[in-house]
């Protein structure tokens, strides 16, 4: 049970109040102005569903955000390995080069111009879709 | 509202008044009950009240901010206070403590109030306490003020504050057996 504090006064009775704001205020000539006030169950309610309409755009514009940002980095990932694919192609090209040119028999009976468009080249007509292009091209 | 923000509506011409309507209904009660603890009577507390938020609403543009305006209010209801019991004690040929000690005798509930049986002990043992002792026992106590507030609205020193907060503390215990 709680322990009242015996030191804490009661209110003062409502009567008294405002017979003596009634003097104080002619007193000084003025009148009372008091802005309207609301209970505060109204406020408690304009801001839950505040809050609740914060939570929600605030969550759609995350996720969102959060989706756009995984899409990125999906791409980001594939484009990193096609890449890295092309890369390694072109290294292992480019050793099997120099493999050869490092083999006398190679060197003899063949010469290789390791540049820019060999790898390309190469590149290209390792990959499936130069084949497919070159049938489509070819059947026109 | 902030302090900051009633003493900005205060301050301005156009919105004093509704300024002033806040600072009445914010302090009518505290400000009753503090002038009360220091002049033991209804009819005595009512005058003095009145005073007091005359005295403010005239004075208000002569604060400085240098305290918080409670403080400089709280200030202003004990000198009124405290100048109402001088006169008294002038017209009784008396000192302050005098005057207060007449009025716990003649003390009754008023129509107005219907105090507790607590309450009446304890207004009567206050009643029985040196003012200033008394004073600072109802800023501290009922009033929740910190001792270094209650200084600066007494214009003296932290440490006498304490001495006289030890005191009533003292006393009271002692009175409150005997009542």
């Amino acid at each position: 049970m709680k322990r009242t504090n015996p030191l804490q006064r009661k209110p003062l009775p409502k009567a008294y109040l405002t017979d003596l704001e009634n003097r104080v205020f002619e007193a000084l000539a003025i009148e009372p102005q008091r802005t309207k006030s609301r209970s505060l169950r109204h406020y408690k309610y304009q801001w839950t569903i505040a809050a609740s309409l914060f939570i929600c755009i605030g969550s759609y514009f995350f996720f969102e955000n959060s989706k756009n940002q995984t899409e990125l980095i999906e791409i980001e990932s594939a484009q990193i390995a096609d890449y890295l694919t092309s890369d390694y192609e072109a290294n292992i090209f480019i050793e099997q080069q120099l493999g050869i040119l490092e083999d006398p028999f190679s060197i003899e009976n063949n010469v290789y111009d390791l540049d820019h468009e060999s790898v390309i080249n190469y590149l290209t007509e390792e990959s499936p879709s130069y084949w497919i292009n070159q049938l489509e091209e070819n059947e026109k | 509202m902030t302090e900051i923000e009633l003493t900005a509506l205060l301050k301005n011409p156009q919105t004093k008044t509704r300024g002033f309507t806040i600072l009445f209904d914010l302090y009518k009660e505290r400000l009753y009950y503090h002038i009360r603890s220091i002049v033991a009577n209804h009819e005595a507390t009512d005058d003095v009240l009145q005073n007091t938020f005359i005295k403010i609403y005239r004075h208000i543009d002569g604060f400085e901010g240098k305290s918080q305006l409670f403080t400089w209010m709280y200030r202003i209801a004990t000198n009124e206070a405290l100048n109402y019991l001088k006169i008294e004690a002038k017209h009784q040929q008396g000192t302050i403590d005098s005057v207060r000690e007449k009025r716990v005798l003649q003390m009754e509930a008023h129509s107005y109030f219907d105090l507790s049986e607590v309450e009446k002990k304890l207004q009567k043992a206050l009643d029985q306490l040196p003012h200033r002792q008394a004073l600072v026992f109802s800023l501290h106590f009922e009033q929740k003020l910190k001792l270094k507030e209650i200084a600066i609205i007494l214009e003296t020193s932290l440490g006498n504050v304490k001495a006289l907060h030890h005191l009533a503390q003292k006393k009271l215990k002692k009175i409150l057996r005997q009542l």
